[in-house]
């Protein structure tokens, strides 16, 4: 067969593992949070059950073209942001794109998703889709200060942008993960993951008591079932790419589940210890420490390496 | 999925030509007054009965949409007080699929808790209407069935199923937490059984509500019909 | 002391902690009544003429600095309206009730807007062009309407005494048909919207009628006494008592 097409092939195999592997662990969490409140919380299946149902929704209303296209472009931001990354370092299946692309396109579909559905809420006509829209924007222009100096510490230390590069000068036991080489750059990276999965303290753009839910307000049925399906492949993406970058990538697919779930639990471990940050206080947070952190760490990477 | 209807508000399907100013002055649409520039924001479509699937899909798709309910945060009337232990550690409705959603365009059920007044009703029926096809309604205490503690009120509804259509009373005053998760069981009845139409039933009978709802609810300054 | 109501609790107003307060009271005012509920609550009666420069005394100067409510007391058999003024004082920890007697007014009387003379609802915002005179967009604010809320009787305001005071005399205006001239925004709809009946809390306004003849009774309904059920079953032979 065409490699292309085997690739093609593979990549949505691929695909379709993170997607359940991204709805599965979203109940886990959910399980686990409620939990740690005394509660039971809701079956580990339930997010399968919200997209079936809102898929089977009967009407549906648009606004316009672009309320339409809102949430493709937002899918299209998740796929393409995990098409480009190896997801099982080695892997024939796994290992997607990655020779098209490097940190730099991943990074930018992780912002283009957003954009594409800030234009899209924007046409709903909803002023809360609006209020939404501009504090998640503001509050992504925050978090990727710190985030991208610690990607060019990255580049300054590797001397390279290719995330298999990366990966492959992270092998040969944990103390080569950048964790143990270039603390400050995991650390940036980490906190400005924290305003990534927007949970506590970052979490006011889309907390259903916040202004209701920010910008997906007026997006139901199968826009809504859209939305929800791209939100696991994208946590699952973002985790990925992380743990590429930082904690050495996985080399089987038990590592890749497990390094993925531990990474995410650091979120819930501060999403559940923490309250809100307005907007505001979140753009400071984010200005403040953690870009001093990664200008340490792009300062250590290049005294250093 | 692809019998979803997709609605603009320039491609209903009882879009008048150009005649529409003379028609809408003879039935008084309520767009009717202003500039052209305004006129979509107030729309005068009704609306449609939608058929369900058939067979296997929709018992599939009734199966989900019994198993994910998803509850609109719009506490009306002092059930809402119900509904908090509800949500939280010792009665968890979370574990039976019941999430609270804060629009009435993500939520699925309509929880009426208690009393309407008639300045409640208004914003129910608008909310209600802004629901999409299927949506259930599920309503609290003795004040919904027959006018409860405000029988003789000057200033509440006696039935609340001559205003919108009602899947599952919960009796009571207020039916406790335990109450409340017994209706929604038998609202998950109803729904696997293919019998909580209560959006097609609103849409075949709407001139019969909308002439209850407009004999209280006295100014109307909405859409006849909020979607 | 109490003049004409004959009521009084525990104690008297001299036995009271208000007992200062009232011989300033009496001192400036002619009281028509007067009496302690307990030691630490009570109430006076005035003339219409007095009840707003007594209120602004014990406000400015014997410490009653906290309006607790103002409601109303319809009293059909008398013809008139009693509206009750609660005051508190913190220093004490003591309330005083002022209650005047207003006429009740069997005749509403409606003003077109430009009849008020302090004309503070004008400078709310103005109607859309086009709109005049129909409520199509904002029917609970008054300035839309051509015309005021129908008023049975009037009462002076003190909305410039204390600013909450402007909502409970838009609810008396409502509820009772009290008008209250220069009161900001009185003629806004508070609970209820839309109504065009008479203002339901006054005593001849049959709301059980009303109920009946808009919202639709559920047949069947049976209410279950008490006193005839004990009567019916357990005490079938003993004669009726008197109704006390």
């Amino acid at each position: 067969m065409n490699p292309i097409v085997l690739q093609i092939l593979f990549a949505a195999i691929s695909l379709f593992v993170i997607l359940n592997w991204g709805l599965i662990l979203g109940g886990i969490t959910a399980r686990i949070q409620a939990r740690v409140q005394g509660r039971i919380g809701i079956p580990v299946w339930q997010g399968y059950i919200d997209i079936i149902k809102n898929y089977f929704q009967r009407t549906s209303i648009s606004h316009g073209i672009m309320f339409y296209l809102g949430p493709i472009f937002r899918v299209a931001g998740g796929v393409g942001t995990y098409m480009f990354i190896p997801a099982i370092f080695g892997s024939v299946l796994f290992s997607n794109f990655h020779f098209a692309g490097d940190v730099i396109l991943v990074m930018y579909f992780v912002f283009f998703g957003q954009l594409g559905m800030a234009l899209g809420a924007g046409e709903s006509g909803h002023p809360y889709s609006a209020i939404g829209v501009s504090r998640g924007l503001a509050q992504m222009t925050a978090f990727e200060v710190p985030f991208a100096l610690s990607v060019i510490a990255l580049a300054a230390q590797y001397h390279t942008l290719s995330i298999t590069d990366i990966v492959a000068a992270q092998q040969g036991g944990f103390v080569h993960w950048t964790l143990f080489t270039n603390p400050f750059a995991v650390i940036a990276g980490v906190i400005s993951l924290l305003g990534m999965n927007m949970h506590n303290p970052f979490s006011v753009v889309i907390a259903p008591q916040e202004i209701p839910i920010g910008p997906p307000t007026e997006y139901h049925s199968s826009f809504l079932a859209l939305l929800q399906t791209n939100r696991a492949i994208f946590n699952i993406a973002k985790l990925v790419l992380f743990m590429n970058l930082f904690f050495g990538g996985a080399t089987t697919i038990w590592g890749m589940l497990i390094k993925t779930f531990s990474l995410y639990m650091v979120t819930i471990f501060v999403g559940v210890s923490f309250p809100r940050f307005r907007v505001d206080q979140s753009i400071r947070f984010f200005l403040r420490v953690p870009t001093v952190i990664g200008l340490a760490a792009v300062v250590f990477a290049i005294l250093v390496f | 999925m692809s019998e979803a209807k997709i609605v603009r508000p320039d491609e209903r399907e009882d879009k008048v030509g150009d005649g529409r100013e003379a028609v809408g002055r003879a039935i008084r649409l309520a767009n009717l007054d202003l500039p052209e520039a305004d006129r979509e924001l107030y729309c005068d479509a009704r609306p449609q009965a939608v058929k369900p699937y058939n067979g296997i899909l929709e018992k599939f798709a009734n199966w989900a949409r019994a198993n994910s309910l998803w509850i609109l945060g719009f506490g009306t009337g002092c059930g809402a007080i119900e509904l908090r232990p509800l949500m939280t550690s010792r009665f968890d409705m979370y574990r039976y699929g019941i999430q609270p959603r804060p629009t009435p365009r993500q939520s699925g059920v309509f929880i009426i808790g208690g009393y309407a007044s008639v300045k409640t009703l208004k914003r129910i029926v608008r909310s209600y209407e802004q629901m999409q096809n299927p949506k259930f309604v599920l309503a609290l205490g003795s004040c919904t069935i027959n006018g409860g503690m405000y029988w003789d009120s000057y200033n509440t509804i006696n039935r609340l199923d001559h205003y919108i259509p009602v899947d599952v009373y919960i009796a009571g005053c207020m039916p406790r937490p335990e109450a409340l998760i017994a209706g929604f069981n038998k609202l998950k009845e109803i729904i696997r059984a293919g019998k909580g139409e209560g959006a097609n039933k609103y849409a075949e009978n709407f001139d019969w509500y909308k002439a209850n709802q407009k004999k209280v609810i006295r100014d109307w300054n909405m859409p006849d019909y909020n979607w | 002391m109490s003049k004409e109501s004959g009521l009084n609790g525990t104690v008297t107003l001299e036995q009271s902690r208000l007992a200062g307060t009232m011989q300033e009271i009496e001192r400036r005012f002619e009281l028509t009544d007067a009496y302690a509920q307990r030691d630490s609550l009570g109430f006076v009666t005035v003339s219409r003429k007095d009840a707003v420069p007594l209120i602004t005394h014990m406000r400015d100067y014997l410490g009653f600095t906290h309006l607790v409510l103002v409601t109303a007391v319809d009293v059909m058999e008398r013809g008139i309206l009693r509206l009750v003024y609660l005051l508190h004082n913190h220093g004490l920890c003591a309330g005083i009730g002022i209650q005047v007697e207003i006429p009740r007014g069997d005749n509403p009387v409606t003003v077109s807007r430009s009849g008020d003379a302090d004309g503070s609802e004008e400078s709310r915002a103005g109607t859309r062009p086009g709109h005049d005179g129909d409520t199509l967009f904002a029917p609970g604010l008054a300035s839309t309407a051509g015309v005021s809320k129908p008023a049975y009787t009037e009462m002076d305001s003190i909305h410039h005494l204390w600013a909450q005071a402007a909502t409970y005399q838009r609810e008396m205006k409502e509820m009772y048909g009290v008008h209250f001239p220069g009161s900001p925004r009185i003629d806004d709809e508070f609970a209820l919207e839309g109504w065009k009946d008479i203002p339901p809390m006054r005593r001849d306004f049959d709301t059980l009628a009303y109920s009946e003849r808009t919202f639709f009774p559920r047949p069947g309904r049976e209410t279950h006494d008490p006193v005839e059920y004990m009567k019916q079953n357990m005490y079938p032979d003993e004669p009726t008592p008197p109704s006390a």
